[in-house]
């Protein structure tokens, strides 16, 4: 049996690469966080239970663990990647309306969201998982799912072209979600 | 029904609405020039996240990631530190450590986090082990493994056998059985990397190898498993598979088949590459 879920793991090591990927903006650290999330997963196969999504699992053990990581470079002192990411784009380069640059510019937007958030962009738009599977992950509330998916995205959007469309009250709302 | 939530709107844009609500949204939507504004927000994000990273998805998950899932045991189980003060000692106690220990960190650069660096020690602590009689007869060049860079390279003897010997047959260095080694190259294949690659069997006095050798570009054979299975000497008929007795040579047997990328190469395609040095 073990070895059946070896192998299963293995199937799902390129969405869980993806995902750390997200989470940590590198690849590198992001392969760390997928070994050290695979290490955390064989170590304790007994807790998972079969009949139960294997990939929801893993995603949950490996958000836990970056969550984790996050903490104890908090504790250390250490920068947060988030907040390594720099300015990179200014008001004129975005400007020059290119593809790419734009992308650039989301993907950068992603690094800077609070954790929070970032792990539903992950999970929802990038992994492609829907609200309730999500919320499962997560041991959180459906509606919390969605409050902070969407200020995520009012933040990304904001950061990428300058402005957020509609009323003010969501705009406002969306900097407190940006400062949590 | 008031105003539409950002909320509503994002389970629209994300197609996680009934249909019922759907249908009212849109009704609502077809007045609300304002809603529709506040849509294209999470619209756009969709669309210009969702395949953001899925590059990712296509490259080939590194191998050291692979045989970490494939091959590690639970580590407590597998390695005992029993060191005291007065007499350090450690034992190991499965074969397969050495398989875990072995892997190749072939695609990863910069910075590595602690899982990282205990890992390294690890190999350095299974060559040391499992390579002891080596160490002790090195500089009569019989040394089988070799450590460059933190990675586990054949040397000596293996290194030759890897790299001139056919599948199934059999080089011995040494004429007195009690100091002799003997090694077979087992099987030659392409690993998902389209590396070539070959499983090896060795016996020395102190006990026998199993392992999957692949070759880099520089024309080293880096071990990507190295364990140590019984102590038997290697028994194979010329062209013919040793029975995998062991657990170590089942190990070996199971890393093959996950790395293995079509089908084993025949006897000529060996030969031709042989002659070639491994140049396709």
């Amino acid at each position: 049996m073990t070895e059946d879920i070896r192998q299963r793991i293995v199937e799902l090591l390129p969405r869980l690469r993806r995902f750390a990927r997200v989470l940590t903006g590198d690849s590198d650290k992001g392969d760390d966080l997928v070994q050290e999330t695979c290490a955390r997963a064989l170590s304790r196969l007994d807790q998972w239970q079969p009949g139960t999504r294997l990939d929801s699992w893993m995603f949950r053990i490996a958000q836990t663990q970056w969550f984790d990581r996050l903490r104890a470079q908090k504790v250390r002192g250490e920068t947060l990647d988030l907040d390594a990411v720099g300015e990179v784009v200014g008001e004129d380069g975005r400007k020059i309306t290119e593809t790419r640059l734009t992308l650039a510019r989301v993907q950068e937007g992603i690094q800077r969201l609070p954790p929070e958030q970032k792990v539903l962009i992950a999970l929802v738009i990038i992994d492609g998982r829907s609200y309730k599977e999500v919320a499962e992950i997560l041991g959180i509330p459906i509606g919390t799912v969605m409050s902070r998916l969407a200020r995520a995205r009012l933040n990304l959007f904001q950061y990428v072209e300058g402005d957020v469309p509609g009323n003010t009250t969501k705009k406002a709302e969306s900097r407190r979600g940006r400062a949590e | 029904m008031g105003e539409l939530s950002d909320e509503m709107l994002m389970a629209y844009a994300d197609g996680e609405l009934a249909p019922k609500d759907r249908a009212t949204v849109e009704a609502q939507l077809a007045t609300d020039a304002e809603a529709r504004k506040r849509l294209k927000v999470f619209e756009a994000t969709r669309a210009s996240i969702a395949q953001l990273y899925d590059e990712t998805l296509q490259e080939p998950v590194p191998g050291h990631l692979l045989k970490f899932v494939l091959c590690d045991e639970p580590l407590q189980g597998v390695y005992t530190d029993t060191s005291s003060a007065a007499t350090p000692k450690r034992t190991w106690q499965n074969p397969v450590m050495a398989a875990l220990n072995a892997v190749g960190r072939t695609f990863v650069s910069g910075p590595r986090l602690s899982m990282a660096t205990a890992w390294s020690v690890l190999i350095l602590a299974v060559v040391g082990g499992a390579g002891l009689y080596l160490s002790k007869s090195s500089g009569d060049g019989r040394q089988l493994v070799a450590l460059h860079n933190g990675q586990i390279y054949a040397s000596g003897p293996l290194q030759r056998a890897l790299e001139t010997t056919p599948s199934g047959k059999k080089v011995s260095l040494g004429e007195d059985p009690a100091s002799a080694i003997t090694i077979q190259t087992v099987l030659t294949f392409k690993n998902r990397n389209q590396t070539y690659c070959r499983q090896y069997e060795a016996a020395t006095p102190t006990g026998g190898y199993s392992g999957v050798a692949c070759r880099t570009d520089a024309g080293q054979w880096r071990l990507d498993i190295h364990m140590a299975s019984a102590a038997r000497p290697v028994t194979g008929e010329p062209s013919k598979r040793v029975t995998p007795a062991s657990k170590a040579a089942s190990s070996v047997e199971t890393a093959v088949r996950k790395i293995i990328e079509g089908d084993a190469l025949g006897p000529a395609e060996e030969q031709a590459l042989i002659r070639n040095n491994w140049r396709r």
